[in-house]
């Protein structure tokens, strides 16, 4: 039986055992890591992993099981396990669970791949990485050069027992590198083109040429070597502009996690929390500044959260989150939003075949405003710049936060005056997003993918995407992190 | 579970199938049975079974590791195939050290309790019926997640060295909602399931939610605490891994770095990573093989030891300390099972000895500030409270601390005798309550 067939057998075995709803993706899935560090390779690991997730609904609660083995005999093992674990659930439930309704989508999609990363040569990627961490090394001061790229091959089938069946293949590629400075006192990293591993998206090799690696790397490790002997972030309230990795994973955590409406129904209590927008907030609520547009789109191009269909076969959709600072949309599922009278906007991923779908971040996007950033900059009085994280923290309702950055630049009359180090900030996020004043246009634009983010019990990890340009908030705490 | 006979075969088919100089393999996962309520009713039953086989083979110095969760036939010798040729591909790794010689390894014979994995998901959902239903009746909310499921490593090389171990874990996460903002959090770990007292811990947790409704925002400032062991846990969790990490400790990137010998802590702090103690259970032996044993990290406020696998003992000229972990390991070696030793006091006591101060149920989304100076931020979750007079009283909103664990852990009033076990990010905890004076809170949550 191919992995089609399977997939039917595992609904057709669900429905002969009672339940209402079924479904099943079985999952291949090949990746490949490489880093090399300080001259040297630090780590070459290929994995190819396979396996078949089953979820069914019996009397109306949930039952699911992951199982890497795909013999006839043991998926229907798996699916009779499902189906047990649903029964033990139902005496449990208040109320059962229903689904948002949804047409039968018989169809398959491919994300946007030029050259199959897969099919390049390792000598080829360890050559590009040799090139990156021979002139990091080159900079006098450079105690640690990093460099790697990481790629994704996932095939998918999902089928259902309302008669969907949809095939999907994701591509993605990761790559970046970092150089760490090290006094007796201080450690001082920086990273290209962003922090934890570098820029990530649902593309294919030709990625990597358009990051201009080699071209950055004598910047940045002179940056690291200068961090050390740069002066600390001064304290106080502050103009603080965003760019890049930092905007974007601010918008990750106080805007992307506070809108998925599993947290909001409490289903993370116990683990990522709740949210503060809850449900009569929507509509309502000032989230931000009239120049705040959050978008859930994963239908962007190249995003890492891109995807054509999401795990339960929702097609993928652009849906408002805030509009003109007012907030307006979750992100949902189809049990989710069936609880609200709602349709699913496509957001139920789950990681691998071995988890089931939960509701997770697509790409979520602050569009891009009117404002060059040289105009930005030059009409900031007294402020801090950041482009890329260090270190993050958010309450479990996403309201306090403290961030900091690799690296800042002090602005004071209109000009950047110079470089400071271990910059952090602080704030409450509806405050900190109605303080906006100012979004850089879409010349700045650009997706990054975050490929970490971490939900769910199990814990699940996510690649999910957010478009950003430059951002501008007024009155902001900075050089927090320091307490006497 | 892949029994010890049943790894042993997979692990020598893969050798066997290895045309490299040298061949370790590696064979790890278990099954998980999840049972996840929330709302006061059960949201999630999951099943899943993982097992991974990973192959790391050496061409001289040219070295490559593949993984694959299908290891029948001819799956088994495509993984071994794709290591080599990630090997023949690479350029050499100047510090591949030979894979170790065959010696003794110990094996845990408590580790594996039949009883944990025969514990059914029937058997969960009727254990968690009464708290559900009198959750509901108090008009509170209960979340969490009820876990059992088992593990196993195996390990084998091509110079005849192999070490097996099989364990249950079982695990109880309890959060209890009450109305006006009143929250509380109760945790246990354990190989052994039927060690979990799960209606107690979440009566403990209902009490306490109810009495943290209506909290107020503390100004914030230094304080006297006193961290409940599910607090503790985040500052021991940064306190391990930002201070002995061998591989960042060798390129002076950690706290502890130049300060070996040094007693920097309060003299009653002590850490030990130990996976053969019933707490902090895990494999004695590491992911090359190498035989563990209880290792001192801190000794009355001291630095002691640092931790070495076998290619970076091998670069300083030292002998692993069996902290290897799972291949290609591109972080180093690194404590996995640390316990900090508890004190004279409960945790009744260290409330009833302050006159004023927090109590702080448990911290979250804690993350790193400042590595050298191990300066952390996070907040507070689930329960803060005022002390006054020996007593809590004020429920307070979250708050956010920053604070430099070198001087958390110097200043050091009192620590818990009861120390509890947990799962950690990178492995088994165990820690006990604390009471620290000068902790720092810079802010406060706004709901």
């Amino acid at each position: 039986m191919n992995e089609k067939e399977l997939a039917q057998l595992a609904i057709d075995t669900a429905l002969q055992m009672g339940a209402s709803y079924a479904d099943a993706r079985v999952i291949r899935l090949q990746r490949e890591s490489l880093e090399v560090r300080n001259g040297n390779v630090n780590g070459i690991k290929q994995h190819i992993e396979m396996g078949m997730g089953i979820r069914v609904l019996v009397n109306g609660a949930w039952g699911f099981a992951g199982n890497p083995d795909l013999k006839k005999s043991k998926v229907e093992i798996a699916v009779q396990r499902a189906v047990a674990l649903a029964k033990d659930s139902a005496h449990l439930y208040h109320k059962p669970v229903e689904l948002a309704r949804r047409k039968a989508i018989v169809t398959s999609w491919k994300s946007p791949c030029e050259q199959e990363p897969f099919a390049v040569s390792l000598e080829r990627k360890l050559e590009a990485l040799f090139e990156i961490d021979q002139i990091l090394r080159g900079v006098k001061g450079v105690a640690l050069s990093e460099s790697g790229f990481d790629f994704w091959k996932e095939w998918q089938i999902f089928v259902n027992s309302e008669g969907s069946a949809i095939e999907q293949e994701i591509i993605q590629t990761g790559a970046g590198f970092s150089a760490t400075a090290v006094s007796d006192t201080d450690v001082q990293i920086r990273s290209f083109p962003s922090s934890f591993g570098g820029q990530f998206a649902s593309a294919g090799y030709e990625l990597i040429p358009t990051l201009d690696l080699t071209a950055n790397a004598q910047r940045i490790a002179e940056e690291a070597v200068q961090l050390l002997s740069a002066k600390n972030c001064p304290s106080g309230e502050k103009t603080l502009i965003l760019g890049g990795s930092q905007l974007a994973l601010q918008v990750h955590e106080s805007c992307g996690h506070p809108v998925e409406f599993d947290r909001v129904l409490g289903h993370e209590a116990d683990f990522a929390g709740t949210s503060f927008l809850t449900q009569d907030k929507l509509k309502h609520f000032q989230y931000g500044s009239e120049i705040v547009n959050i978008v859930a789109d994963a239908t962007v191009p190249g995003g890492l959260g891109s995807f054509g269909y999401d795990d339960e076969g929702t097609p993928a959709q652009c849906s408002d989150i805030i509009r003109n600072g007012k907030f307006v949309g979750y992100l949902m599922g189809r049990e989710t939003a069936e609880s609200f009278g709602m349709e699913s906007n496509g957001a139920m991923r789950a990681e691998g075949y071995n988890h089931t779908p939960i509701v997770r971040m697509t790409n979520i996007n602050l569009l891009p405003g009117e404002h060059e950033l040289e105009e930005m900059i030059a009409s900031t009085k007294d402020g801090i710049w950041i482009n890329d994280n260090r270190s993050w923290s958010i309450d479990d309702k996403r309201l306090n936060f403290q961030f900091g950055g690799e690296l800042g630049w002090e602005i004071k009359d209109g000009k950047i005056v110079g470089m400071v180090k271990n910059p952090t900030y602080t704030g409450i996020t509806p405050q900190f997003w109605n303080s906006c004043d100012a979004i850089a246009n879409q010349k700045h634009y650009k997706v990054w993918g975050t490929p970490n983010c971490g939900k769910g019990q199990p814990m699940q990890v996510a690649r999910v995407g957010h478009g950003v340009s430059y951002a501008r908030f007024n009155n902001v705490k900075v050089g927090v992190g320091y307490a006497e | 579970m892949l029994s010890k006979k049943k790894a042993q075969e997979i692990l020598a088919d893969a050798i066997a199938a290895s045309p490299a100089d040298e061949t370790e393999v590696i064979l790890s996962g278990g099954k998980t049975f999840s049972t996840r309520f929330t709302n006061n009713y059960i949201s999630q039953n999951g099943a899943q079974k993982e097992y991974d086989l990973t192959v790391r083979v050496a061409f001289g110095q040219q070295v490559g590791v593949a993984s694959c969760n299908i290891f029948d036939g001819p799956e088994l010798k495509r993984v071994v195939a794709q290591a080599c040729e990630a090997a023949r591909h690479s350029k050499a790794d100047q510090d591949w050290t030979a894979v170790l010689d065959p010696v003794e390894q110990p094996e845990i014979d408590f580790a594996y309790q039949q009883g944990t994995i025969d514990y059914t998901p029937h058997d969960k959902a009727e254990r968690l019926a009464p708290i559900l239903k009198r959750s509901a009746e108090r008009e509170l909310t209960s979340a969490g997640m009820l876990v059992n499921g088992d593990q196993m490593l195996s390990i084998m090389n091509s110079k005849g060295l192999f070490a097996y171990q099989a364990w249950t874990q079982a695990s109880f996460t309890y959060t209890a909602m009450a109305q006006r903002q009143g929250s509380a959090w109760s945790e246990f770990h354990t190989h052994d399931v039927r060690e979990i007292e799960v209606e107690a811990l979440a009566e403990q947790a209902m009490a306490r939610a109810l009495q943290a409704r209506d909290p107020i925002a503390a100004e914030p400032g230094a304080y006297t605490v006193v961290l409940a062991p599910t607090a503790v846990l985040e500052l021991v969790e940064f306190l391990n891994y930002l201070g002995f990490g061998g591989l960042a400790y060798s390129e002076n990137r950690t706290y502890t770095a130049g300060k070996l010998g040094q007693q920097i802590f309060d003299p009653r702090i002590s850490l030990i990573d130990d996976p053969f103690h019933p707490l902090t259970l895990g494999p004695g032996f590491d992911y090359e093989g190498q035989p563990k044993k209880a290792l001192p990290l801190i000794e009355n406020g001291v630095i002691q030891h640092m931790t070495y696998d076998r290619r970076l003992g091998a670069k300083m000229g030292v002998r692993s300390t069996g902290h290897a972990l799972m291949p290609p390991a591109t972080m180093g070696p690194f404590p996995t099972n640390v316990r900090l030793l508890g004190g004279d006091q409960s945790l009744d006591e260290l409330v009833a000895s302050t006159e004023r101060g927090i109590y702080v149920t448990r911290l979250w989304y804690s993350n790193v500030v400042d590595p050298k100076q191990a300066t952390v931020t996070g907040m507070t979750r689930d329960g803060t409270f005022m002390i006054e007079d020996g007593q809590l009283t004020q429920p307070l909103k979250n708050m956010r601390y920053n604070e430099s664990l070198l001087k958390a852990f110097a200043h050091v009033e009192g620590i818990g005798n009861q120390v509890c076990s947990f799962q950690g990010y990178f492995g088994r905890l165990a820690v006990p309550a604390l009471k620290l004076r000068n902790f720092h809170f810079t802010g406060v949550s706004a709901d």
